[in-house]
């Protein structure tokens, strides 16, 4: 059932739940609806929907731990669709048009100055929403150029430099002024060139609002003998000296402590700029191993060797202070009963790994100095105190996000953190204007039911292609590569819409059964208790069907389907006397076949539709009313349709209304309907056709 | 539930043509009964309002002015009260509910022209979704008890009530191959529960005063009078 305007009772409601997809991420992308977007072929408008949560998309669809994914209920039918994939495509293919997605709303200028010290994920988040909403913000960056650990921790292989920049550059597009090789010290360090700066000098130069934001940039040593010894790196200096391109000789056996991603990236690192044999060791078996799977599969599969269960007890060196090897200890186990860090080791296992390099990726931590005499305290770990509900340090206006404030957390995580912070200080600084970030208060659901999950018709994911494993060791080419355009609609299309189905109006409702028989995943129930018609918002799959067989339109989809730009028949434009619905699961989502949403031939109004089963014959003739001489149906052949029967149910529609018109005296011809398979069949005789219909207005 | 069917839109536009120069319309579906049945619900009350529209313009005819409501019941005072307003001022209306709704609309607004929308066919239960098929015919006394709950009145085409006739063949009515011999059924059902001698208690002279036979019929219950 389509919705109009004007027609209280078919208006959607909001959605009582979300999508888990969007519970998952820590910044609540809306990913069912950027998904979507790509889905219909309309990647502008999915960057746009993203970058109203996310202001790192090209980063982050590539290096995102993309939680969304773990939450994807396509994975309880078969596998979780590849979002982060489709983020990277969206990012890739607007960017490669020339033309970035148009800056967002920046409010009127507030006269409040913040400072943001440090350019990173966190940092950069904040500073765009803050600017957006009329703050004069400066970032201050100790390093040359701007991005923080996603610049110095990342190499090009993830994550290229210039895509990085992309992101930063439209972040500072929002007026935000960056000012690098500024670094944040004790009132005592204060230089007078203003490239040593402290939280005094900061408030004495007028900022309103101070957020410290400058992550965990140094690495944590070892407490074991000789780590003194030459050939001993700590990850942080040692990713930032690859990225900067100043190689250390790493001779021909390099052998990286730890089992986290940041040890993955410099394994795989080292991989790239030594000559021999990379391998790991970290005190975690394989299956505790913190790092990401698909990173520790990655760095397997280029040949890394992983030493698991083996703490480290002495840096071996010779006699001219050269590291040789890393005596170890084998794991017992890593942690207690309670689930707390407490190693235990194997009496009598030392062992010797043998290496020219050692790199010590074993975590990092925050420098801290500038706290010294700024009122801005330390607990007795050294860590920032922080409120955790407004996320200030103990001294007034001095805010902390990010890694300094939350600990250890990946890109996303910082973004999220971004923002609160943006959030909390647009409070702090009495602000009128809203947020712009707030997540979202709706419950999400849970996973799809078995029962419902066998109905759902299976559909293999996709994955982007990588280089492969000899191409990938020799450079700091990009490994993955990417999707192709139809292959990233194809993907984006498996999304199940979750939460976004069917709700009934109870006071319409004739408890007729109808959606209790007509839904093809036999969700509708009428019980003894509630006698109306109910569906399980964690069941349906919103195909819409049900909606357009209630006799009573009772039933109402949350699925916005007449969003902006994708409208159901309203009027007719001057000029035009064809109107053509068409499925957007099919062969028209595909930006290669020549016809989309943007397409128009002469004369003809084209609508997409999620699934010609949502069609009602009311809605295939309104514009017989209106005045078009034809309506079209260009539906999925059955066997391709996205949902059970959707097409199935359109043709039976369509026929009803071609009678309807034959009972009115008129040319039942004036509906068609074609078929158009996903792979093309079927659409050159529709375009044909389609010629017909606009030529025959010619002639009239 | 009642039973009924969309009549064809031109019986529909006769009937408004017959009325005079409707230009102001009002279309009234029932929302119980013949929604359930796809005739006469709020669905089909756009459906209807489109294919009139559509005739009148391949007609040439000038458009015309339609309001669509559906409420609760039309057979039901209570329910069709709020429609005085656009009832009174219309030249028509188009009452998509069964011949009691019609009925109720047209006494209520007796300056009104009524047009029934539908034809009321019978009461009876879906066979399947989009199927339905009669199997009571309201007679005011009810056998069922006797004749393993299939109605002789509703499902022979004579309403016998001691037997099939002669032209039960196979199980099947002589009128029509598709439609069963209601004896046959009651036949086979009593067989099955060893109750065959119900047969004779059916079969005793049937008091048709309560069907239809009787003149108008009416119900009283004094207790429930407010």
């Amino acid at each position: 059932m389509i919705s109009r305007a004007g027609q209280q009772s078919r208006q959607a409601k909001a959605p009582r739940y979300s999508p888990p997809c969007q519970g998952g991420c820590p910044v609540h992308t809306p990913v069912q609806s950027y998904v979507n977007l790509v889905a219909q072929g309309r990647f502008r408008e999915s960057l746009r929907e993203i970058m109203a949560y996310n202001p790192f998309p090209s980063s982050c669809g590539r290096v995102c731990f993309h939680p969304c994914e773990d939450n994807c209920r396509r994975g309880d039918v078969d596998s979780s669709i590849s979002i982060m994939a489709i983020k990277r495509f969206v990012t890739d293919t607007v960017r490669d048009s020339g033309e970035w997605v148009e800056k967002q709303d920046v409010d009127a200028t507030n006269g409040k100055k913040v400072a943001v010290i440090g350019s990173g994920p966190a940092g950069m988040s904040a500073a765009y929403d803050l600017a957006r909403m009329g703050c004069d913000v400066t970032v201050l960056e100790r390093e040359k150029a701007a991005g923080g650990m996603l610049r110095r921790g990342i190499l090009d292989f993830r994550l290229p430099q210039d895509i990085l920049d992309h992101d930063i550059d439209y972040i500072l597009s929002h007026g935000i002024d960056l000012k690098t090789g500024v670094e944040l010290v004790a009132n005592s360090e204060v230089n007078g060139d203003g490239s040593k700066v402290s939280i005094d000098s900061l408030t004495g130069a007028g900022y309103d609002a101070v957020l410290v934001t400058v992550g965990l940039s140094a690495s944590r040593g070892l407490p074991i003998p000789n780590t003194d010894a030459k050939g001993v790196h700590l990850a942080v200096p040692f990713l930032r000296a690859v990225n900067e391109g100043e190689l250390p000789d790493l001779g021909e056996d390099v052998l990286v402590v730890g089992g986290g991603n940041v040890a993955i990236d410099v394994a795989r690192s080292a991989k790239r700029v030594s000559n021999g044999k990379v391998k790991m060791c970290c005190l975690e078996a394989r299956d505790e191993m913190p790092a990401h799977e698909w990173e520790i599969t990655d760095a397997v599969a280029e040949g890394i060797e992983m030493h698991c269960s083996r703490g480290p007890n002495e840096v071996k060196m010779d006699d001219t202070g050269n590291v040789t090897g890393l005596e170890i200890k084998e794991v017992a186990c890593v942690f207690d009963a309670a689930g707390r860090f407490a190693p235990e080791f194997h009496a009598d296992s030392e062992h010797v790994l043998e290496c020219d390099t050692l790199i010590l990726a074993i975590g990092q931590m925050s420098e801290l100095d500038f706290c010294d005499g700024s009122g801005v305290e330390r607990n007795e770990r050294g860590q920032l105190i922080v409120d955790r509900n407004t996320w200030m340090t103990t001294r007034d206006g001095v805010f902390a996000g990010g890694e300094v404030a939350a600990g250890p957390g990946a890109a996303i995580t910082a973004i999220a953190g971004g923002h609160t912070a943006a959030t909390e200080i647009a409070k702090y600084l009495e602000l009128d204007n809203p947020a712009r970030f707030l997540p979202p208060e709706d419950q999400y659901l849970e996973s799809l039911p078995a029962e419902t999950a066998d109905k759902v018709r299976k559909e293999n994911r996709a994955t982007a292609p990588q280089l492969g494993v000899d191409e990938r060791i020799v450079d700091f080419s990009e490994i993955d590569l990417g999707f192709g355009s139809w292959d990233a609609v194809r993907e984006a299309q498996r999304c199940m819409n979750c939460a976004a189905g069917a709700t009934v109006v109870g006071e319409k409702c004739t408890s007729c059964l109808t959606c209790v028989r007509a839904c093809p995943y036999d969700i509708p129930e009428i019980s003894e208790e509630v006698r109306v018609a109910q569906m399980d918002p964690n069941k349906c799959q919103s195909c819409g069907i049900c909606a357009a067989e209630c006799p009573a339109n009772a039933i109402e989809i949350s699925m916005e389907i007449d969003r902006p730009g994708l409208p159901a028949f309203d009027k007719l434009e001057a000029g035009q006397d064809v109107v053509g619905f068409y499925c957007q699961y099919g062969r028209f989502a595909n930006p290669e076949a020549g016809l989309n949403a943007k397409v128009e031939f002469e004369g003809v109004q084209m609508l997409p539709v999620l699934c010609t089963g949502r069609l009602e014959e009311t809605d295939i003739l309104r514009p017989i009313v209106e005045g078009a001489q034809t309506v079209f149906v260009c539906s999925c052949p059955d066997v391709s349709c996205h949902h059970n029967r959707g097409s199935w149910r359109a043709h039976k529609r369509i026929a009803r209304a071609q009678q309807l018109l034959e009972d009115a005296g008129t040319d039942r011809d004036r509906v068609k309907s074609f078929v158009t398979y996903p792979s093309g069949s079927g659409y050159a005789p529709f375009i044909e056709e389609l010629k017909n219909m606009t030529e025959s207005k010619v002639g009239k | 539930m009642i039973k009924a069917e969309r009549k064809p839109v031109s019986e529909i536009m006769k009937m408004l043509s017959a009325t005079g120069d409707c230009n102001n319309v009002v279309v009234a579906g029932c929302g119980t009964c013949v929604t359930i049945c796809f005739a006469g619900g709020e669905q089909e009350v756009e459906s209807l309002v489109q294919e009139v529209k559509i005739a009148d313009s391949t007609c040439g005819r000038d458009p015309r002015t339609y309001t669509e409501t559906t409420p609760q019941r039309q057979c039901e005072v209570e329910f069709i009260e709020p429609l005085e307003d656009a009832v009174t001022g219309a030249d028509a209306v188009i009452s998509l509910a069964c011949g009691v709704g019609v009925q109720v609309l047209a006494e209520r607004y007796p300056d009104t022209q009524v047009i029934p929308g539908l034809n009321t066919t019978f009461m009876g239960p879906p066979v399947k979704q989009g199927e339905w098929y009669e199997n009571c015919a309201g007679c005011g006394d009810c056998v069922l008890g006797w004749t393993a709950g299939v109605c002789p009145v509703a499902r022979c085409a004579k309403s016998m009530m001691n037997g099939p006739c002669g032209g039960s063949q196979d199980g099947k009515c002589e009128v029509g191959k598709d439609i069963d011999c209601g004896w046959a059924l009651i036949v086979s059902g009593l067989s099955r529960k060893g109750q065959l001698d119900f047969i004779a208690k059916a079969a005793k002279a049937k008091d048709w005063s309560p069907s239809s036979h009787g003149g108008q019929r009416k119900m009283t219950r004094e207790d429930l009078m407010i």
